[in-house]
């Protein structure tokens, strides 16, 4: 433990000056949003298959990672984007920053999947999906009963006990967002957040924060996704997922090539084993919606019905309405003092 | 005409001879602040009089963001919230670091190490500290009085133990200096205690009091990591910062705050410049060094006083220390190290832990260097009375921008292809680079203030004697200047140790420090690997300071000249 | 103006004639200027110093003497002028080109180093030898008496200590000119005297040339061996302490050498002038009067007595007050044809003469001789 403790030092030093290039190896950089286990054994396979090409990843959260390509647009450092939401490769992708590429097995994945353009961008890794993480031993304290459904957030008995994240900063508030455009309608919607901000006591920056709260009992119901749901159960935290019976807002993760990529050739065959079975089944093992319809896999503990729940969403519609919908949550939620707990 | 007044013009400064280098000298480290903070922030914030497409279009982002709603409310909130949390600070540092540099209580080292406590830590450790004292599973909730950790009060708080280390830094180095005679003379002239305190002790740290002032305050209103996790939902304009920049992606708008943020250094600076115009050299070559007399009764107060904000630090932090060592935060509170065990298993932390260390001492050496030379240059007045100015100011801005909008800054600056600092991009150095350039403030100020305090004519009698610059640095000023030398780098290097926010966006695979890891682990839901992996970090820090104590004190020894009875 | 001679002077027959040494030529300044932003705070000054001289530069507070010092020190640059030491001219050269030793006001001696360490210093860095080094410290703790105190830190000395560490420091590199910048005012009076004659001593004895700037009369007209008087920037008057004393240019000299009574004249022509509704007589003639003219004379140089009436030069007064100064009783006195005027008398107090009483009658008499016409200060 010593001794890799000092090679780690020595390697740290040696990073000061610029990475030579090695004539035998190979370098692929990959951004990733990932789940990080996930990322890391996608890539061991990866690495498995061409064991000439090195890959260097880059793990970050969803906006940070999309910021940081669109800032490096004059120079791109990434070859290939490994797993971001849909709509936000789009905000690269408007700025012309991805590569069209159709990955060797992309006629194989499940249609939803696919970007669908004739000259796709992206493609599906996985989708995550609006949960609730409900925290059973604080709602029992204060005598709560559990929703059933989105309608019943808006209950008074909920006020102050809700924690959502900001659509303004996360990817994860917009999937319910847009969840509840799709279920209410327009107005109903809106008329839904509107009583919903009476009861939440906090707007977050980070999707899976809220949930993290339920976990440590600082608030009762966390607007959320599964995953850090699961996790905290597996940890021991008294979290019930709720899937509300309306349905789920959900989004895909999907990879795409960055233009420019100076690995191009491997971020290729990146993007074709992101495409093959296999390695959606190792993503599978993470998130129980992957690129191939027929994997049915369950990841410990996760909600059995969640793809029985997801909505029919027009993602077309809805990256075009992002603006105005965050203008319009800004102008609704932004300024006014929510209500104290 | 006398000695102290020091002259504004072209005055011949020792070691700098012929006027060119004396221009020279000032340009370079202008250029270099340039390159490493300047043009990089300014990359970022010239965005905010372009659009999307770059094409320029004057004040259309300002007139938009005015637009926005919600600006006037985050605006009040950053404006009255780093006032208060201010206010706060300079009162529990002031009485502190009186108490570790002008008194004679038992344990000051020890105090001293507690205070700087929060600055080894990763942020991330007083916010999990807080919650867990305060939250609503908190043990101490109840002292809140009903109110709710989650909005001003704990942006107040939080941000209190944020930036009390610095004020005590600031403050203790202000009082620590001084001349022991003047004490002598006040007391000659039948000055009680509280006279002296009023009438030599305050208007000596003046200038300290000022500079600490406008740091916290400044390091406050730009701060982004406090009000995301303790904010609620009180919105203030660092978080603006954030929504616009990586919400949406809108770096025009992003720009705008990231320029509006700079409103209150600009007013620091200008509130520096005026209290350093002021300050007058405070130890001659006849100084004697302060000696704090024995006074049990104000010693025992300030002693308890000590106590009292030394158990908050250490609850604070100690609270967060026991979150890594139970099993799950709140529900499962059985003690064990699994959280240290799993986290040992993984060579990536390993390797991020190795990272780190180098470049918090790549960041001490490179930042030591730099900060005395600017230092040296703004004390001494070297060059041009503008180009001196000039560097003086561009040395406040650090201080003044986001890690944000730094760390963006410089993917626009260094990975422009035509940048000649390009091959930089992905290596550690310019990972030392920009957290140098992100913590410069402060040891900038230090080496300026210690140097103030230093007799000029110190320079002139070493160069009249025909000394070079190498040979009275050698055997004057390295000697002299030993122990502040030890704290900027010390500072630097827990600083360092620490930072994340400007390095996210620079960080590669080869690169990744442990700060990122902490953040990845915390977004990954592994919370108590996450307080495991910062309590590492911080022990490592704590390491780092102890290395730096016992080395200032083991100078302190050696230099039997320190002491008036030899 | 720069080396002007006194004008209008009546000049006393006794009075020393100047010129008896070789033509000052060891350092030579010539025109030298320095601005700070728009003050000009040295305007044109030419000066010459010889070899072995000890010139005290004296002036008030900003009168520009240290910047004049630090001038020919090089830690300040002229913006115009010259300056010349030994023949070379060394206006450009930096401070450690220069060939001289300096002590500064507050001494900044280096806190870190004992007191032969701080000698020691300046050695250290011509290369002589270890031996030849410490032969020269321990000749230079000698030189200043401070032998037994070799190993002690600036903290742990005296005032009058600290200031002879300087000077040896100073000192150690033989240096052809000894630049001090007010280096006794930080000490106390007794202490400061007995330097000042050691200080002086040693110049003589090492003989090197030496500059010194103070603002102390007292000091500088006993150390120096000639004075520049400067004011706002300027030099009012070169000369021997002497010379100065006795024929000040101006009433500003005078009065900055020591008192000076001055009576307004009201009317006069060649040596008859009249001052305080009292004819006066010169000791020799003037050529014309000059405007705003001032009748002086040094209060050392009245002498009271009724036989004085009548007399020339002879002022009936009455006695204001008296106060015993130790070796002399200071009379100040109203003349009675102007008795809103003031004249100030020295009378000495080891001849038995009695203490005049206030509201007395007395006469004052000056000799013609210690009378000056003097140019007033508008």
């Amino acid at each position: 433990m010593f001794r890799t403790f000092i090679a780690a030092a020595v390697a740290g030093i040696a990073s000061f000056a610029p990475i030579a290039a090695d004539a035998q190896q190979r370098t692929l950089t990959v951004y990733s949003s990932l789940d990080e286990d996930q990322a890391k054994a996608l890539i061991k396979g990866f690495e498995a298959k061409h064991p000439q090409v090195k890959v260097n990843a880059i793990l970050g959260s969803t906006a940070p990672i999309i910021a940081r390509v669109i800032a490096e647009a004059a120079a791109p450092q990434a070859d290939i984007i490994m797993g971001n939401a849909v709509s936000a490769l789009m905000a690269a992708d408007a700025r012309g920053l991805l590569l069209a590429y159709k990955p060797a097995q992309y006629d194989k994945v499940s249609p939803v999947m696919r970007d669908g353009r004739a000259e796709p961008v992206w493609l599906g890794i996985d989708a995550w999906a609006s949960s609730i993480c409900f925290n059973t031993v604080e709602a029992a304290k204060k005598n709560i009963p559990a929703p059933k459904s989105w309608a019943d957030l808006a209950n008074p008995v909920y006020k102050g006990h809700i924690t959502m994240p900001s659509p303004l900063s996360s990817g994860t508030a917009l999937l319910a967002v847009n969840g509840w455009l799709t279920i209410f309608g327009e107005k109903g919607g809106w008329d839904f957040m509107d009583k919903l901000h009476e009861n939440v006591s906090k707007y977050g920056h980070s999707g899976s924060a809220p949930c993290r709260q339920a976990a440590a009992g600082e608030t009762i119901i966390g607007i959320s996704y599964a995953t850090p749901g699961v996790k905290a159960i597996n940890e021991g935290a008294p979290i019930q997922i709720i899937l509300p019976s309306e349905g789920l807002g959900w989004e895909i993760e999907a990879a795409a090539i960055v233009k420019g990529a100076k690995n191009l050739a491997d971020a290729k065959l990146m993007a074709d084993w992101i495409s093959s079975r296999e390695a959606a089944e190792i993503s599978a093992k993470y998130l129980p919606i992957s690129a191939y319809d027929d994997i049915q896999v369950l990841p410990k503990n996760y909600p059995a019905d969640e793809k029985a729940k997801l909505l029919k969403m027009d993602f077309a519609k809805l990256a075009a309405s992002r603006e105005a919908v965050m203008a319009e949550w800004q102008k609704r939620y932004g300024t006014k003092v929510p209500p104290k707990s | 005409m006398s000695g102290a007044t020091v002259a504004a013009g072209p005055t011949r400064v020792p070691f700098i001879s012929g006027r060119g280098t004396r221009i020279l000298l000032p340009l370079l480290l202008v250029a270099v602040l340039s390159a490493a903070a300047i043009l990089p922030i300014a990359a970022l914030l010239v965005r905010a009089f372009l659009d999307r497409d770059g094409r320029f279009v004057g004040l259309a982002n300002f007139v938009r963001y005015a637009t926005e709603p919600g600006l006037a409310v985050a605006a009040w909130n950053s404006l009255t919230l780093s006032a208060l949390a201010t206010l706060l600070t300079i009162g529990l540092a002031y009485p502190f670091a009186y108490a570790i540099t002008r008194t004679r209580m038992p344990g000051r080292g020890m105090f001293r190490l507690i205070a700087l406590l929060p600055l080894l830590a990763p942020s991330l450790l007083p916010a999990f500290g807080l919650v867990y004292l305060f939250g609503n599973q908190g043990w101490l909730r109840g002292w809140l009085m009903g109110e709710s950790l989650y909005g001003p009060v704990g942006i107040v708080l939080a941000s209190v133990f944020y930036a009390f280390p610095h004020a005590v830094l600031i403050l203790s180095a202000g009082l620590a200096a001084g001349d022991q005679r003047i004490y002598e003379a006040a007391r000659a002239l039948r000055a009680g205690p509280w006279r002296r305190f009023v009438t030599v002790t305050l208007p000596s740290s003046r200038y300290a009091l000022i500079s600490a002032a406008s740091i916290v305050y400044v390091l406050v209103f730009t701060d982004f990591g406090i009000p995301s996790v303790v904010g609620g939902s009180t919105n203030v304009l660092a978080t603006d910062i954030y929504k616009l920049v990586i919400g949406r992606f809108d770096f025009e708008m992003g720009a705008v705050v990231g320029v509006l943020l700079l409103a209150p250094a600009v007013a620091a600076y200008l509130v520096d410049w005026l209290a350093r115009r002021s300050q007058r050299a405070m130890i001659s070559g006849r100084s004697v060094p302060i000696a704090p007399e024995r006074m049990p009764g104000r010693d025992l107060a300030l002693f308890g006083f000590c106590l009292l904000v030394a158990a908050a630090v250490i609850g604070i932090i100690g609270m967060a220390v026991y979150g890594s060592l139970v099993r799950f935060w709140p529900y499962n509170l059985n003690l064990g190290l699994h959280n240290y065990a799993r986290l040992l298993e993984d060579d990536d932390e390993f390797r991020a832990i190795g990272n780190s260390l180098a470049l918090a001492a790549g960041t001490a050496a490179l930042g030591t260097l730099l900060a005395m030379l600017s230092g040296w240059i703004v004390a001494r007045r070297i060059g041009p009375a503008a180009l001196v100015q000039g560097l003086q100011g561009l040395a406040m801005v650090p201080v003044a921008v986001p890690g944000l909008v730094l760390g963006l800054g410089y993917v626009f600056f260094f990975n422009d292809p035509a940048n000649p600092l390009h091959a930089l991009q992905g290596t550690l150095a310019i990972l030392v680079l920009c957290t140098v350039a992100h913590f410069y403030t402060v040891p900038h100020l230090m080496a300026v203030g210690e140097l103030l305090r230093l007799d000029r004519e110190i320079d002139m009698a070493a160069q009249a004697l025909r000394a070079g610059p190498a040979s009275a640095g050698r055997r004057i000023f390295l000697p002299v200047l030993a122990p502040t030398l030890v704290d900027i780098a010390g500072y630097f290097f827990v600083n360092a140790m620490t930072t994340v926010s400007a390095l996210i966006f620079l960080f590669t695979a080869q690169t990744r420090v442990a700060a990122i890891a902490v953040i990845n682990l915390v977004e990954g839901s592994r919370i108590g690997q996450a307080a495991a992996f910062a309590t590492l970090i911080m022990a490592l820090s704590i390491g780092a300071a102890l290395i730096q104590i016992s080395l200032r004190a083991a100078i302190l020894r050696a230099q039997r000249w320190r002491r008036r009875e030899g | 103006m720069a080396v002007a001679g006194p004008l209008h002077v009546v000049r006393p027959a006794d009075a020393p004639e100047e010129g008896g040494r070789p033509a000052p030529s060891f350092l030579v300044t010539e025109g030298l200027t320095k601005r700070f932003g728009a003050t000009i705070v040295v305007r044109d000054v030419s000066i010459a110093i010889g070899t072995g001289e000890f010139v005290c530069i004296l002036g008030p507070s900003g009168c520009g003497k240290t910047t004049l010092l630090r001038l020919i020190a090089g830690f300040e640059q002229a913006d115009a002028g010259a300056i010349r030491q030994a023949g070379r001219d060394i206006t450009a050269l930096p401070p450690e080109a220069r060939d001289f030793g300096i002590v500064f006001q507050s001494y900044a001696l280096f806190p870190n180093r004992d007191v032969a360490g701080n000698i020691a210093f300046g050695l250290e860095s011509t290369g002589i030898d270890r031996a030849a080094r410490a032969r020269r410290v321990a000749e230079l703790l000698a030189l200043v008496g401070l032998a037994p105190h070799a190993g002690k830190y600036p903290s742990q000395l005296s005032g009058g200590q600290q200031q002879r560490v300087a000077l040896a420091r100073a000192l150690a590199l033989s240096p052809g000119l000894l630049l001090l910048d007010e280096p006794l005012s930080a000490l106390d009076a007794n202490v400061r005297a007995a330097l000042r004659d050691e200080l002086r001593a040693l110049q003589r004895r090492l003989g090197v040339t030496a500059v010194m700037v103070t603002h102390d009369q007292q000091e500088a007209l006993s150390i120096a061996d000639r004075l520049i008087v400067m004011r706002a920037g300027a030099i009012e008057q070169v000369g021997t302490p002497m010379a100065l004393y006795q024929q000040p240019a101006n009433l500003f000299v005078a009065r900055f050498l020591g008192d000076m009574n001055a009576l307004p004249v009201e009317a006069g022509q060649g040596a008859e002038i009249r001052a305080a509704g009292t004819a006066f007589r010169l000791g020799a003639p003037v050529d014309a009067v000059p405007p705003r003219a001032m009748l002086c004379f040094r209060p050392a140089a009245v002498s009271l007595g009724a036989e004085m009436r009548g007399a020339a030069n002879a002022v009936p007064a009455r006695v204001v007050s008296a106060g015993f100064r130790g070796d002399v009783i200071r009379v100040l006195l109203a003349p009675e044809a102007a008795p809103e005027l003031r004249i100030e008398a020295e009378i000495p107090s080891l001849r038995p003469v009695p203490v005049p009483e206030p509201g007395e009658r007395v006469v004052a008499g000056v000799q013609p001789a210690h009378l000056l016409l003097l140019e007033g200060e508008g």
